[in-house]
């Protein structure tokens, strides 16, 4: 999604939302592009700046360009990160994915 | 997409004009177009077809394939016309050249008739998305006993929440 992505990350005022994540006491759960916009930058909208809140870069999938696409489980990689309820809710449990842009997990830094 | 779709699917449009398909790639993301493929096979070779699978184009699926993964396609749905409809099982000739000639995430259409018939395409060609309506119109198939059976023969069914 480069056009819609382009839009989103050069209309949000990231140093106010930088900010905020830094003296906020509540844990950020990014899902989907929120989560992509954690990161330093994104393959997929070459021209933006994410959040940078983690030293990685989003980046093309497969090559050839291909998108992910189907239902994957989603497993909490640290115990205790996650409020229970929502370990209970999320973990183990599929969702709908398709992209072809996202982190490799060479670069995840145990997230 | 503006209003909420998250993907578009295209058949006519694009063989009558293959830029189409690289036009709403680049807007929307390649992960966001589906290419509908209606196709059957005439003298020993699959051709595609467009105005709801009456209108022969001179396009082989072979060629139209590959200008699908040239042009930003990111999924997709093919269905086999002779066997739409019918008691006919999904051609297995026309799945093994999906699996020889596609790294596309593909979703077939079009005689599946059975559990059996999900399995054999999974098991021999690794087809994993499938859409059909005939066989639900039988009154002792459900979708539930269907997905119990393909879990009973080890295939990755989801769990359903409710």
């Amino acid at each position: 999604m480069a056009s819609i992505s382009e839009e989103i990350f050069s209309e949000i005022d990231r140093k106010i939302l930088v900010d905020f994540i830094h003296l906020t006491r509540l844990r950020v759960l990014g899902i989907c592009l929120g989560f992509q916009f954690l990161f330093s930058n994104s393959k997929e909208s070459i021209n933006s700046q994410s959040l940078d809140l983690v030293p990685a870069s989003i980046e093309q999938l497969y090559y050839p360009l291909k998108p992910s696409v189907g239902w994957f489980a989603v497993k909490e990689n640290h115990s205790h990160i996650l409020d229970i309820e929502l370990h209970k809710l999320i973990n183990n449990i599929e969702f709908y994915f398709t992209h072809s842009y996202g982190l490799k997990l060479g670069e995840s830094h145990n997230m | 997409m503006k209003h909420g779709a998250d993907k578009i699917l295209v058949n006519t449009s694009a063989i009558g004009k293959p830029s189409l398909l690289k036009q709403i790639s680049e807007v929307s993301g390649q992960q966001a177009l589906i290419l509908q493929i209606d196709t059957r096979k005439i003298e020993g070779k699959y051709f595609c077809f467009t105005h709801g699978a009456r209108e022969l184009t001179t396009y082989t699926l072979s060629e139209w394939l590959k200008i699908a993964h040239d042009f930003g396609v990111g999924e997709l749905h093919v269905t086999a016309i002779d066997s739409e409809g019918t008691r006919h099982s999904f051609p297995l000739q026309l799945a093994e050249q999906l699996a020889n000639e596609s790294y596309l995430p593909t979703i077939v259409s079009g005689g599946i008739r059975s559990a059996f018939d999900i399995y054999n395409l999974y098991s021999r060609f690794g087809i994993n998305s499938f859409s059909f309506s005939s066989i639900l119109c039988n009154p002792d198939i459900s979708i539930v006993n269907l997905r119990n059976e393909l879990r009973s023969m080890h295939l990755p069914v989801r769990q359903l929440l409710i």
